[in-house]
């Protein structure tokens, strides 16, 4: 058993989910209308992927701890390495095919525009990768069968909350990372930033939560010696 | 070593003792089985040993080979398989190298369909998948707990017979409260009671 058998088991997870189909017919047909309306509005762009990633990110880990299966695949057949990684990988590719699939949707429906899809794909990416660890955090505690409309909740909540408190809201959008140009690459730096660290947080966070699962209350353990003479 | 040894321990949940001040040494070579009637502690025992208890109070020690704490083979009959998973994926996934695999495979799983989704399977044909891939990849501690339950004559015999083979080479504490699981010449048993109080012998 080798960590690919655990990859190929997660994206089986994702691929025979009703709920990722829905969600990449859905972005093509909330995208679609976008552009058929030549509104030239990009927000359309980021409404088809956002309600995209809210139906299909479903990490799983919730019910692998209900059901045992941490303990079945982490400590019994694979490694607790082998079982976050993963986890993480799995959880880390589903933005950036959605990135894929937006790019070729908008570059379809533009008729060819390429600068423009390639930027906002990039630029969502950067948000989906983001979203992918509280996603995690919020199923794990909440046990929320769709964490992400969690997340975002969450997110509108505390930038009203720091609004209210007298933080200009460029700032906090400067905080998270978006404060962008449309189309100046330069500009998606710092989420790309903050999606390379939101990646090692998702893992370091899975690890803990997986750790946490052994050597529990009054676990006292130490090797054996072999007696002497041996 | 590949030994466990359990030193004066005590097991508690809520107000009431399970198990008090149990010694005990479980080495390769001979089956090891924990006994007693529901509620007696025989799960949380394989818990604790296991390292994944976490509403009893334990006091004492436990010593474990030091593979124990990367790898434990724990059985327990609440472990649910991937459900979006067809058998087919399980068995290829977890299919061990070497010689003989395809014959425990063929006595374990002989007419479960290759093709069904494991949340279609039932319940003992779900449990022999789980108990034939721990099997096939044992740590060095096996902890089973009621391994045999809702399994049919067969394939539990080809289970009991794997399960004594491993007992050679590894440390295999098997829980049941069944009296039709009849131990056999160097096993060694705990009778636990529910009370506290426990015995030991062959």
């Amino acid at each position: 058993m080798v960590g690919r058998t655990l990859i190929r088991q997660e994206v089986l997870r994702v691929w025979r989910r009703r709920t990722t189909w829905l969600a990449l017919v859905l972005m093509a047909a909330i995208h679609g209308t976008g552009w058929v309306a030549a509104t030239g509005d990009d927000r359309l762009f980021g409404y088809g992927y956002l309600t995209c990633l809210a139906l299909g990110v479903r990490p799983g880990v919730h019910s692998d701890l209900r059901c045992g299966r941490v303990h079945l695949l982490a400590y019994g057949l694979h490694s607790p390495m082998a079982y976050v990684s993963a986890k993480t990988l799995v959880g880390m590719a589903w933005p950036l095919a959605l990135g894929g699939w937006g790019f070729g949707l908008a570059v379809a429906f533009s008729g060819g525009d390429v600068e423009f899809g390639a930027w906002h794909a990039a630029l969502l990416t950067s948000a989906g990768v983001i979203c992918i660890a509280p996603a995690m955090l919020v199923e794990v505690t909440l046990g929320a069968r769709f964490p992400v409309p969690v997340v975002y909740l969450g997110a509108v909540l505390s930038g009203m909350a720091l609004v209210g408190a007298g933080v200009e809201a460029e700032s906090v959008l400067a905080g998270a990372g978006f404060r962008v140009t449309p189309g100046a690459w330069a500009s998606l730096a710092p989420a790309a930033l903050r999606a390379g660290v939101a990646t090692l947080l998702t893992w370091g966070g899975l690890w803990v939560t997986v750790s946490r699962e052994r050597r529990r209350t009054g676990f006292v353990s130490a090797s054996l010696r072999p007696p002497r003479g041996r | 070593m590949r030994r466990v040894r359990l030193e004066n321990l005590s097991v508690s949940v809520g107000r009431s003792a399970l198990i008090r001040g149990l010694t005990a040494e479980f080495s390769p070579g001979r089956l090891h089985w924990i006994r007693g009637p529901n509620g007696a502690g025989k799960s949380t025992l394989l818990r604790v040993v296991a390292g994944v208890e976490a509403s009893a109070r334990v006091r004492g020690r436990i010593l474990v080979p030091a593979e124990h704490q990367r790898r434990v083979t724990w059985y327990a009959p609440h472990l649910r398989l991937p459900g979006h998973l067809r058998v087919g994926d399980w068995v290829k996934g977890c299919t061990p190298e070497g010689p003989g695999a395809r014959d425990r495979a063929g006595r374990v799983l002989p007419e479960i369909p290759q093709s069904r989704r494991i949340s279609a399977l039932s319940t003992g044909q779900h449990d022999r998948l789980v108990l034939w891939a721990l099997l096939s990849h044992p740590a060095s501690v096996l902890l089973l707990d009621e391994p045999f339950a809702h399994l049919s004559r067969d394939p539990a015999r080809a289970l009991r017979l794997w399960v004594r083979d491993l007992a050679e080479r590894h440390v295999v504490l098997v829980a049941t409260n069944r009296d039709s699981v009849e131990p056999e010449g160097r096993d060694q048993q705990i009778q636990l009671d529910g009370t506290g109080a426990w015995s030991a012998g062959p």
